[in-house]
């Protein structure tokens, strides 16, 4: 069988490279265009979600609660919420993250001023009582800012 | 108009910067073989994010010395930064009889392919006002949280680094949190939209800088698929706007990286000496970007004494480039981490431990996942479609010039891999779940470069053999 010369294996090298370089450009454009359209669909259901469903940030209810604290650095935070659950522990982060410079602590009873935000309101009257807190503010959302008499 | 002034005054003192360390080290040569700036689109988005480290690393020097954020001092020592630096390039360019404002490079066509970029961001910002307007979760659990502490925490601002906070991971480096307090100093109060603002930004610039750099360095149009192939895919929507660090360490590492081939390509010390700045912010992004540093800092030290084409001397003096660089733009990081940063409370170390040993039963969840999450769904076949382009280079990618790419990208995915196995702290399958992820959308920058660039590197060759 006769061998092939160098200029036609040349030529059949940059053969193969033109379509593999076509090949893979046409992949890469097959790629983009699907991420097109799904990128679009997303931002059209999401458009039509909002319509109906306003973005909620649930740490949006401890707005104004800083301008009580007096320069407080840190405060106790009460909650009977699973904190392991990511919808408590999303509302406590975004708490944190509404009233920094504040802390939150967990370890609430040292602390003057100390948070409740409960389940419902009726559990976190019953800890306010068991306590001896004396209530300071009430949210619409229930959540209440108590003074701690004892520190 | 007071949102764009602060990135503004950050642009100007990193295209001097760029303009001067070009002018100080190329401007001067006899023979001109070394560019006396680099290709204009490449220096703009250099330019940007250089500036803003620059500025979040004045906030920091001032926080360090007053104790405090001060707006006044911030403000007033970035605008003498920028007053120096446009005085010595002022100076210089007289000297060396070069442009003081350089347009030469204007393209039409690389003008347009930028306002295409600029036009992709906007589905990018309408999905993040629609899905996720105050960013994802670290977003307000640590990130944005950290800005905000640092604007309001007046003397107490140390307050951030108390265990309670441990959610927040108080062992973080600043970066990001500086850049948005820079951008603050300049309103009222730390309105929402700026972070949002800062990561459409980093968003833009990591695309740009992508298409900018392949374009100037393959003299091909395809780069712009590079940059298309990231902005359209949903999940990296997502993430990029999601106002967390890793698009920032994206952007640095990036930059760093097309710095150090460009600066080791053409044995320049001005782009070395940027590597070494971006290389320096980079450590500041992040503990994942410290760990990358570290990889390339070993990997640039191998590289410069190992290559045989150069004199000793000249070898030095490119490798004190890139030491300075690094040194300058590392220092804040080394301050952070000496005089600030906690210990990190969630490091459990598996191979000690008894009640949290690492097993290998967990290594090999690593692995499988690992895997699993390259042909996941959600990346629209991207990582194969890499895999086939290095595939298709046929080996260039991993030539004498562009294997730093290949070593850095093993060496630091194999230590992101050891540290998940070695940290027992958290449960496996969360922990992955919640960060692979994002350790990837950080390299995919630099891999989606390594390859174009690969594939192009094989059409120069080819083109050359056709010409013999």
């Amino acid at each position: 069988m006769a061998s092939t010369s160098p200029k036609h294996s040349t030529f059949f090298i940059s053969f193969l490279n033109f379509n593999f370089k076509y090949c893979y450009v046409l992949a890469v454009s097959i790629v983009i265009l699907i991420n097109s359209i799904q990128l679009t669909q997303e931002i059209i259901k999401l458009n039509q979600v909002r319509k109906y469903h306003s973005y909620s940030y649930p740490g949006h209810q401890f707005l104004g609660i800083s301008s009580f604290l007096e320069n407080s650095q840190y405060i106790g935070y009460y909650t009977d919420k699973n904190l392991s659950d990511n919808l408590s522990a999303r509302q406590f982060a975004q708490a944190q993250y509404i009233l920094a410079p504040i802390i939150l602590d967990l370890n609430y009873i040292h602390h003057r001023y100390i948070l409740l935000d409960c389940t419902t309101e009726q559990k976190a009257w019953a800890k306010i009582k068991e306590l001896n807190l004396i209530p300071y503010k009430i949210s619409k959302s229930g959540i209440i800012l108590a003074k701690n008499p004892n520190q | 108009m007071s949102y764009t002034v602060p990135y503004l005054i950050s642009f100007l003192i990193g295209y001097f910067l760029i303009s001067l360390t070009f002018s100080l080290t190329h401007g001067n040569q006899r023979s001109r073989t070394l560019p006396n700036s680099p290709p204009l689109y490449l220096h703009f988005f250099l330019a940007a994010g250089l500036g803003l480290s620059m500025s979040a690393n004045i906030v920091f020097y001032i926080l360090v010395f007053v104790d405090r954020i001060n707006k006044n001092f911030s403000i007033q020592f970035n605008l003498l930064l920028l007053f120096l630096l446009v005085l010595a390039q002022f100076y210089f360019c007289r000297k060396n009889k070069n442009p003081f404002w350089k347009l030469a490079g204007w393209d039409l066509q690389k003008s347009a392919a930028i306002f295409l970029i600029v036009l992709l961001l906007i589905p990018l910002w309408k999905y993040a006002q629609l899905f996720q307007p105050f960013g994802g979760w670290d977003a307000w659990q640590v990130w944005n949280f950290k800005a905000k502490f640092l604007t309001l925490g007046e003397d107490h601002w140390k307050n951030m680094f108390s265990p309670l906070l441990w959610r927040s991971s108080p062992h973080y480096p600043l970066l990001l949190p500086l850049i948005n307090v820079w951008a603050w100093l300049f309103l009222d109060q730390p309105l929402d939209i700026v972070p949002l603002i800062t990561a459409s930004l980093f968003t833009f610039l990591t695309g740009g800088l992508l298409f900018s750099s392949l374009s100037s360095l393959t003299k091909n149009y395809h780069a712009i698929f590079a940059t298309l192939l990231i902005f359209t895919l949903p999940f990296w929507a997502l993430l990029a706007t999601s106002q967390y660090s890793d698009i920032v360490l994206a952007y640095y590492l990036l930059a760093s990286m097309i710095c150090w081939l460009e600066g080791s390509r053409q044995n320049s010390p001005a782009y070395l000496f940027l590597s070494g700045l971006f290389l320096g912010s980079l450590s500041f992004t992040k503990s994942e970007g410290t760990i990358a540093v570290t990889v390339i800092f070993l990997l640039a030290i191998f590289y410069t004494f190992f290559n045989k084409a150069k004199t000793y001397d000249h070898k030095l003096k490119l490798f004190f480039s890139f030491l300075v660089g690094s040194a300058i733009n590392g220092l804040p990081t080394l301050l952070f981490e000496w005089l600030y940063a906690p210990m990190n409370q969630t490091f459990i170390n598996g191979l000690i431990s008894t009640s949290h040993p690492a097993s290998l039963e967990r290594f090999k969840v690593i692995m499988v996942f690992f895997l699993v999450e390259i042909i996941n769904k959600k990346w629209n076949g991207l990582w194969i479609l890499l895999m086939a382009g290095i595939f298709l280079s046929k080996g260039k990618g991993f030539n004498k010039t562009l294997i730093i790419f290949p070593l850095f990208l093993g060496t630091y995915l194999m230590i992101v891999l050891v540290y998940y196995f070695l940290n027992t702290y958290f449960e496996i399958f969360w922990w992955l779940q919640n960060t692979l992820a994002r350790i990837l959308f950080g390299i995919l920058p630099v891999v989606i470069f390594w390859v174009f660039v690969s594939l192009e590197w094989e059409d120069k060759k080819s083109r050359s053999n056709e010409g013999e």
